[in-house]
């Protein structure tokens, strides 16, 4: 795989309500930081809250990253990994429409 | 998902292989001819909603949200589920009828293999759009009402609601599309609970589903006003008795509950009462196969963003995103701590659950809503409703389940 050939990976982490928070934990102290998905809290105390009920047992580190400041870099393809669809990937700004009829 | 209808009353259903590894049994066209091994997928494909419904575990807007997928996109999201093997696809919102390319992602998933099914308000149902997304293969439209009208309204936060909702309903019936209606019940709503299944029968209906509160979006807002155990015990004896009544009729109505797996141990203690012991262990078998809360391993939700949940009301916690990796790599990440503490749930489980009898057919209930209401993951579900001495399984103590 050329890692070199990683682009941008579309979407926007900022629209939720309440903030996203990427975690990441250390079990071990000689053990790499290791990623273990996104709690929601509107301030890192409350995001430090969530994630200890649901990881912080009994791990060295953990550490809360504001998800909206991760840019996200991948060699996948989201668009089109079995077939590349036809049309262009504009996102539906206007769309999607309430079907009022 | 529990059916009271296939456990007590022996009614066949399309689910009856997918949920109970009973397909051989069944008269009706099966979902899947062997028990579920990939989790259903829920996707909420958009957060816009056009009503405001004071429990929606989405949390959904009025207005659109940045971040939803584009068709292209939601096509790709598509094909991963697909590749992975996914048998069903939940098209939820928000409301998905909003989508304006809802019938070309229902008829692609369709076309790859999944079976496309829908989760609607209704409200936006008419024969002419519950034509269309029959003839590009949806399979079953679920319809939400929470009462009869004033009550319904009032939820929902738009008067016209309920009559919009049994519009929709008449639309998918009128078709020949599966329809069902699904029913959150609180004690706001309680009282409706038999009107509302009496009325809807009359309709056409023969398929009601049962939600109880779960403490995610804004229906952990609400837990003050979800039943007490007590009056959950009672409503769901009055379910029971409810479709054993309607089948004594003749009138197969298909009822089924989703949300708290206290209801399986309430169902064995139900059916020996009924029907005596020989009765109560089949329905034990049944729900031993079923395989007790699916959180993680049989029901799977990714929201508008394209971010893996472990069901559609934990919305508060993601695995990943499936912008970022397929969403089979993600689901099968055991690395991730999270997934493997609720895999293994069973032998981290505290308190009433840890030495319950009915452990293995109910796997604890929600961890949502015990780790929202002590802050304990592996806490008890704080609405499991079964009495002590169904909780030991220690006769001395025993009384009728309708105690």
């Amino acid at each position: 795989m050329d890692r070199s050939r990683r682009s941008r990976v579309p979407g926007d982490r900022q629209s939720t309500r309440v903030p996203t928070w990427e975690v990441f934990i250390r079990s071990e102290p000689t053990d790499p930081l290791h990623h273990v998905g996104s709690v929601t809290g509107s301030t890192a105390e409350e995001a430090h809250e969530q994630a200890t009920a649901l990881f912080g047992w009994d791990d060295v580190d953990l550490w809360l990253c504001p998800a909206e400041a991760v840019e996200r870099y991948t060699t996948r393809q989201f668009l089109g990994h079995r077939d590349r669809p036809q049309e262009t990937d504009e996102p539906q700004e206007t769309a999607p429409g309430v079907d009022q009829a | 998902m529990i059916s009271i209808s296939k456990l007590l009353c022996d009614l066949d259903a399309e689910g009856d292989g997918l949920r109970y590894d009973d397909a051989d049994a069944s008269s009706k066209p099966q979902i899947t001819n062997s028990l579920q091994r990939r989790p259903v997928v829920v996707w909420n494909a958009t957060r816009r909603c056009n009503l405001y419904c004071a429990h929606c575990y989405a949390a959904a807007q009025r207005e659109p949200a940045p971040g939803e997928f584009s068709t292209a996109e939601a096509r790709s999201f598509l094909d991963q589920l697909a590749d992975y093997g996914v048998p069903v696809v939940l098209f939820s919102g928000g409301e998905p009828m909003v989508r304006n390319d809802l019938t070309e992602l229902v008829r692609y998933a369709a076309d790859i293999g999944l079976r496309p099914v829908l989760s609607t308000n209704g409200t936006l149902l008419t024969t002419e759009r519950a034509r269309e997304l029959q003839d590009a293969g949806l399979k079953y439209a679920g319809i939400s009402v929470d009462g009869l009208p004033e009550r319904n309204d009032d939820f929902r936060g738009q008067e016209g609601a309920f009559d919009a909702a049994v519009r929709g309903i008449e639309a998918c019936l009128e078709t020949g599309l599966k329809t069902g209606l699904r029913y959150t019940i609180t004690q706001a709503n309680a009282p409706d609970l038999e009107g509302v299944v009496d009325l809807l029968s009359d309709v056409g209906l023969d398929r009601f589903c049962f939600y109880h509160l779960d403490y995610g979006g804004r229906g952990a807002d609400i837990a003050d006003i979800d039943l007490t155990p007590d009056e959950k015990r009672a409503a769901v004896k009055r379910l029971c008795d409810l479709t054993l009544e309607y089948h004594d009729r003749g009138e197969e109505i298909e009822t089924l509950l989703v949300g708290n797996y206290a209801d399986a141990g309430f169902l064995v203690e139900y059916a020996r009462d009924e029907f005596g012991q020989d009765k109560a262990q089949v329905v034990y078998d049944y729900l031993e196969r079923n395989g007790g809360d699916p959180t993680g391993e049989r029901i799977a939700d990714v929201d508008y963003e394209g971010n893996v949940h472990l069901t559609q009301f934990w919305q508060g916690y993601s695995l990943g995103n499936v912008r970022d990796r397929p969403f089979g790599e993600i689901w099968e990440d055991d690395s991730n701590p999270m997934l493997q503490a609720i895999r293994t749930r069973d032998e981290r489980l505290r308190g009433r659950c840890q030495s319950c009898q009915y452990k293995p057919i109910c796997r604890g209930g929600s961890r949502l809503r015990a780790l929202a209401s002590s802050g304990d993951l592996f806490g008890p579900d704080p609405q499991c409703y079964l009495h002590e001495h169904e909780i030991s399984g220690d006769p001395a103590s025993a009384g009728g389940a309708a105690d």
